[in-house]
Parts: C-alpha cells; sequence; structure tokens
C-alpha cells in the first residue's frame, strides 16, 4: 500500500495502519538511533519517541519531504537531544565492541568483503565524530541519502553538508590509519594538503 | 574556441558533488574528460569511490543486524495503540461531508455577528481574547488590587534550586517588613527535583526552567496572566518576546521570565584582524564562523578550538599530532588523550573519571587553555568581559520558541496553590523580579540590562550584544553545546580569577560529588 494512503489512515485513527507504518520504518528508525547513539538501549527508546512525536504530530506533515525524510528529521532531534546529555559523553564509542556477531550467510562477495574486526574499527571511528559530523555520515551511508536530503533533515544548507561530508572523511582517515585499517583513499589526505 | 578544462584542484573538489549526482551534464563531462587523461586523478578517483563503498558497507552491514528486542517491541505497539493522531483537516472534512449543516451554521453565524457589529448598545467585553501582550504595545491594564484578604497571616513555600536558600534571606526579610502578613519560606530542592512539575507539587512558588511545554507541565502551574495584567508594577513588556513566548501558552502567561542564559560568542579580534578576516556579523550562522576560524587557524599555522563537544578535542589533539594508540582500551590510557578528554568532558558533564585531579597534570591544562584562544563561546557571558580588550563579542540568535532548558527560567505558582497564598506569591515574586540580586545570571529585565549599574559593572558591548541576541531568532539551533559552560566555569577561575587549576578542578569535584553513583 502506498505511503500516503497509509498516512491518511493513520490520521482517521485507524490502528492497524499505524502499525503497519511502524513495521514499514521501524528498523530504518532504530539504526539510524542506534548508530548516531551506539547504545541499544538508548536507541530503542529514541525510537519509540520518534515513532510517538512522529504520530502525534502527523497532521503538521505537509507531504514537501518524504515522510521516511520527515521521520528521520524527528529521529535525528531525539539523538541530538539525548547525545546532549551527558550520560552518552561517557566513552560512548566502547559500546560497539557489542556489536552483534554476523552470521554466516552475512558473509558478502570478496571484492567488498569487511573482516568484522575492521567494521568494528569504522563504527568505533564513525562513533568519535562530533555528533554534526556523525549525523551526516550515518545518513549519507547508512541510508544513502543525498547532500539535498541530509540538508533537509539535518536543517543545515547544502554546502555545509558537503564541507562536513568531506571533514568527517578526512577524521575518518585519520583515525581509521591510527588503528591500521586503510580504505585506500589517500585523496582525502592530498585533499587537505593541497 | 579554447575548450575548458578542470584542474587537479578542481575535480578533487568536484568529487563529493559527481558522487551525489548534482554535477550538470557539462560538468560531468569535463570531470570525466579530465580523468581519462590525468593518471593521478584517476587513481585518486577510485580511491574516493573505494572509501565510498567501504563505508557504506561497513555501516549498512553492521546496522542491518540490528532490531528491536521482541519485548521492546511489543511494547511499543501497545504503545502506540493508545494514540490518537492529531488532524487538522479532521474538522474540515467534517465540514465538507455535513455541508447542509455547515450553510445553516454559517448563515446563523453571519446574522448573530451582523447583530452584534451594529448593535447600538452593545458593551465592550470585560474580558479580551487578544493575545497576551505584544513587546511592542507597551500598553498594560492597571488598576486592580492584586493584594488578597491582607492583614491574615499567610504562609508561603518557596523554593529555587538554582540559588541556596541563604541567597534569599535578605530578601525575605526585607520583603516581610513591607508585606506584614506574608511569611516566606525558602527551600532549595536538590538538583534532581529541579523540574517545574516536581516543583509544583511541593511548593506554592518557585524558580524553574521555563519549558512549560514539556511533557505538559503547566497544568500543574497557574495562568499569572490576570495578576500580570492587574499589576501596575509589571511591565510585561519589558521582557523579551521569546522570553515570554517560553512561558505562554494557549495564551496564557504560567510564569515571570526571571533570567536569562543565552549565548554569546567571544573571539579573538587581533587574530581575526590579522588574517584581514571581516570580524563576525549578525547575519553569520556559526558554521560559517567556524569554518573561517579553521582557516585562520591554517593559514597562521595556529591551533584553534572552537569547543562545540567533547569529541573536537580529539581532533584537536590529532591536529596537535599525539599519536593515538591502536586500540580502544590503549586509547583511554594513553595519559595525555585521556587527561586532555577528561578535562574537556568532566569538566562539562562531570563524568567519566577521577583521575582528571591529579596535580601533576596541571601543566597539561594549562597548555590546553592557553589554545582557547581563537574563539569561545559561552552560555556565560556576564564574566568575559574582563578577559582582554582584544576579545570581541557577537550575539547569537536565541531559538525562536520552546527554548530547552538552559536558555531561561520563570516563576512559577503552583495550580495547587490557594487563591488567597496565589496572591500572596505574586507579590514576592514581582518583588524579586524588580531585583537584580536575585539572579547571578543574565537577568530576564530588559531595563535591568540595559541599566546603568549592569553597564558600569559588564560593560556596554555586553549588554548591547545580549539585548541583540535576545531579538535575534533563528530557525534552527545547532548552537547549543551545553557543556561549553562547564569549560567556561574553568577559565572563569583559572583566567579571571586568577585561581590554581588545582584548586579550581578540587572544587569542581566537590561540587560533582552527587555524582558519585557513577
Amino acid at each position: 500500500m502506498e505511503v500516503d494512503q497509509l498516512l491518511r489512515r493513520c490520521l482517521r485513527g485507524e490502528e492497524a495502519a499505524i502499525q503497519a507504518v511502524f513495521d514499514r520504518y521501524k528498523n530504518y528508525v532504530l539504526r539510524v538511533a542506534w548508530l548516531m547513539l551506539g547504545d541499544m538501549q538508548e536507541a530503542e527508546d529514541a525510537t519509540q519517541e520518534a515513532f510517538e512525536s512522529a504520530f502525534r504530530s502527523l497532521g503538521s506533515y505537509r507531504g514537501n519531504a518524504s515522510f521516511e525524510t520527515w521521520l528521520y528529521q524527528i529521529i535525528i532531534n531525539r539523538c541530538r537531544s539525548k547525545l546532549r546529555r551527558k550520560q552518552l559523553l561517557r566513552i560512548p564509542w566502547m559500546r560497539f565492541a557489542e556489536e552483534p556477531i554476523a552470521s554466516a550467510s552475512d558473509q558478502q562477495p570478496e571484492a567488498i568483503a569487511i573482516a568484522q574486526e575492521e567494521r568494528r574499527e569504522i563504527l568505533n571511528a564513525v562513533r568519535s565524530l562530533s555528533p554534526r559530523l556523525r549525523e551526516v555520515v550515518v545518513l549519507y551511508y547508512y541510508r544513502d541519502c543525498s547532500c539535498s536530503e541530509i540538508s533537509t533533515i539535518t536543517g543545515v544548507n547544502e554546502a555545509t553538508v558537503r564541507v562536513r561530508l568531506h571533514r568527517a572523511r578526512q577524521q575518518l582517515q585519520t583515525i581509521l590509519r591510527a588503528h591500521e585499517v586503510n580504505l585506500g583513499a589517500d585523496v582525502l589526505m592530498e585533499h587537505s594538503q593541497s | 574556441m579554447r575548450k575548458r578544462q578542470v584542474s587537479c584542484q578542481n575535480l578533487l573538489e568536484q568529487m563529493q558533488a559527481y558522487s551525489d549526482g548534482s554535477l550538470t551534464l557539462a560538468e560531468r563531462d569535463l570531470f570525466d574528460a579530465h580523468l581519462s587523461t590525468c593518471p593521478r586523478c584517476a587513481r585518486l578517483w577510485h580511491q574516493h569511490q573505494n572509501f565510498n563503498t567501504k563505508m557504506r558497507y561497513a555501516m549498512q552491514q553492521s546496522a542491518n543486524q540490528v532490531s528491536l528486542s521482541p519485548q521492546r517491541e511489543a511494547e511499543i505497539r501497545t504503545y502506540l495503540s493508545t494514540i490518537k493522531p492529531y488532524s487538522r483537516r479532521r474538522f474540515l472534512s467534517w465540514l465538507n461531508i455535513n455541508s447542509f449543516v455547515t450553510s445553516i451554521a454559517a448563515f446563523l453565524l453571519i446574522g448573530i455577528v451582523t447583530t452584534a457589529t451594529f448593535w447600538p448598545s452593545a458593551p465592550p467585553s470585560a474580558k479580551s481574547n487578544r493575545p497576551f501582550i505584544s513587546y511592542s504595545s507597551g500598553k498594560q491594564s492597571e488598576g486592580t488590587s492584586i493584594s488578597t484578604l491582607r492583614g491574615q497571616a499567610i504562609t508561603i513555600r518557596f523554593a529555587d534550586a538554582t540559588l541556596p536558600a541563604e541567597h534569599y534571606e535578605a530578601l525575605v526579610q526585607s520583603f516581610q517588613a513591607a508585606n506584614s502578613d506574608v511569611t516566606v519560606l525558602v527551600s532549595q530542592p536538590s538538583s534532581a527535583q529541579h523540574n517545574a512539575g516536581l516543583l509544583a507539587t511541593s511548593n506554592d512558588c518557585f524558580v524553574a526552567p521555563s519549558d512549560i511545554y514539556q511533557s505538559q507541565v503547566y497544568k500543574n502551574l497557574q495562568p499569572l496572566t490576570r495578576y500580570a495584567l492587574a499589576d501596575a508594577n509589571i511591565a510585561v513588556n519589558d521582557f523579551a518576546p521569546a522570553l515570554l513566548e517560553n512561558v505562554r501558552f494557549n495564551d496564557q502567561l504560567y510564569g515571570i521570565p526571571r533570567s536569562v542564559d543565552l549565548r554569546l560568542l567571544f573571539y579573538n579580534s587581533d587574530r581575526l584582524k590579522e588574517a584581514q578576516v571581516a570580524l563576525p556579523a549578525g547575519t553569520w550562522t556559526i558554521d560559517e564562523f567556524s569554518e573561517i576560524i579553521e582557516s585562520v587557524a591554517q593559514a597562521q599555522k595556529q591551533p584553534s578550538f572552537m569547543p562545540y563537544d567533547g569529541y573536537d578535542i580529539l581532533h584537536l589533539l590529532t591536529q596537535q599530532g599525539i599519536n593515538r594508540p591502536k586500540s580502544n582500551e590503549a586509547f583511554f590510557i594513553n595519559a595525555q588523550t585521556m587527561a586532555a578528554l577528561n578535562w574537556y568532558v568532566d569538566l562539562g558533564e562531570a563524568v567519566i573519571t577521577r583521575s582528571l585531579y591529579d596535580p601533576e597534570r596541571e601543566q597539561l591544562y594549562q597548555q590546553l587553555i592557553n589554545q582557547q584562544e581563537l574563539a569561545v563561546w559561552t552560555g556565560k557571558p556576564l564574566a568575559a568581559h574582563k578577559l582582554t580588550g582584544r576579545i570581541g563579542v557577537q550575539a547569537l540568535p536565541t531559538r525562536p520558541e520552546r527554548p530547552s532548558i538552559w536558555q531561561s527560567d520563570a516563576y512559577f505558582i503552583s495550580a495547587a496553590t490557594n487563591n488567597q497564598q496565589a496572591g500572596a506569591c505574586w507579590r514576592w515574586i514581582r518583588y524579586l523580579s524588580l531585583q537584580r540580586t536575585d539572579t547571578q545570571q543574565i537577568p530576564a529585565r530588559l531595563s535591568l540590562i540595559q541599566s546603568e549599574g549592569f553597564i558600569a559593572q559588564y560593560g556596554q558591548r555586553q549588554s548591547d550584544a545580549i539585548i541583540e541576541s535576545l531579538q535575534l531568532t533563528a530557525p534552527n539551533d545547532p548552537w547549543q553545546p551545553s557543556h561549553a559552560n562547564g569549560l567556561f566555569l574553568l577559565l572563569d577561575e583559572v583566567l579571571i580569577e586568577q585561581k590554581p587549576i588545582y584548586e579550581s578542578l578540587l572544587k569542581l569535584q566537590q561540587d560533582f560529588s552527587a555524582l558519585d553513583a557513577w
């Protein structure tokens, strides 16, 4: 069923439609929150709050951006708010050590195969970015959002999104190199020196 | 005609845009043409793509293994089933469906309005529904007495979690000398109770953050509109609109703004002038300023640090060439890294470790403080004027609505307080509101910020910047590094009051002792 149709039914108070929208987006929202916060409990809380907020204010959704983009705006705001609280500033990236173990069926083609240890280093590196850089990285790499969409979601202009993305890549590369993870991107360093 | 070409530098700059598909067709052609003739750029482009692919893969693979626990999912589903989405369109669609009824209602409504308008002796409404006080109107009702049952003994319980109860001793005496019927009992709740909802359950009136929208806190509060309109001593237009907006809900005023914790940007004007960079103006965004600061720092080959959050210090350390250990564990036992990170994060957020309070590290702290020389921003501007004259100050916008709890606080009266006590509470908070001595922060009243006393103490530049900041609004709020306050606390003590760093740190440690539970 089309999202617009589902949302209209949600506005009429149809519980089945609300549950259907939740089913459709729950994982995306949870995973964005998890990547931002690095803590499953916090991510689940943020997810619940985001859906509550979204459904309560569904009447104010005007359809200027896609519903998914609107939902990401809400979850990113929830994450920002949580990150401001002191608890999450406490060595948060260490928690990525608890990343679920991949099953054999998750193995990918050799061409882009990255060892689990390397993936963890990448997540840790992402987690060590400042929140404003991290949110750009999460939306760009995890959700494949364009710079324009990220601009809508984060409320900063598109040029700033590009700058942040570039800066985030440079920092990621620096951090990953220190951990002997090479994603083969000398270009980032060359760019910064030029 | 000479064919346009892309330089290697241009190509590097366009890589992101190319990946996003945001280059024009002509630009893409030029980009491709350059790649086909420049092996170095072709290699770099390949690396760029490779980096993106691996990042995307790593993040998606990791995230895709995460899902809600069944128990939590069930909880959320149950919870969502109780939500009734609000729709502004519902009423409109009802009107569409019931067009006949709507027509009749509209006809009757027009008739009533027309009759009322032209009725010769229609009296003016005694209670106007106009929105409460606009900042520019300067009008307010006067004359109605707000004192209640003077002569009877009234006891009110007043709570302020931001200032110690002792602070109010002299104020209470002075107030009671003029209000002999009122006894004020002042208490100081713990910071855990610093919440309007909790304070309202056990006090008659209190000071709390002015986020009355949060969790429907206003339901625990008395509307104060009738008092404010009736009180000639309270000029409501003496508060900036943004502050009143914080304490207004459904056109009712629920609190009297007390103080404001806004953001002013302080910067090293010498460094910017030296780099021939225009000084910041109100039209700048913090992002633009941040970019400028970084470029100036690079050009002058000097360290700069724009405190945003605890993570930025990691970047700073990288800039300083401090090597990072290779594993996560080692990362935190690297003395320099850990000390620096703790120094920054702990002061603002009171977390992590007590190893911070090690006198041997004093030299490192001093070194880091000295690096804060290009720009700082803070919610505590009152002390910053005591920094050297080369520090410039720029107003930053406040948020237009529903600001966070850090931004302002206000006096409230509990909904549970009876009329007699509420009248006494109003007299007490009006008394406090008119004094600057009631707050150690920036007073909420514009007249106090512009007063001679304030300017004599803190300078005209700060007074102007604060007033300007209160009038500015911004659609988004990327401006709020709460722990910059903690950073500035230390800078205050060390740079201005010349206290030894160790002493300041010890004091902070004591302040944070409440967090021993960690």
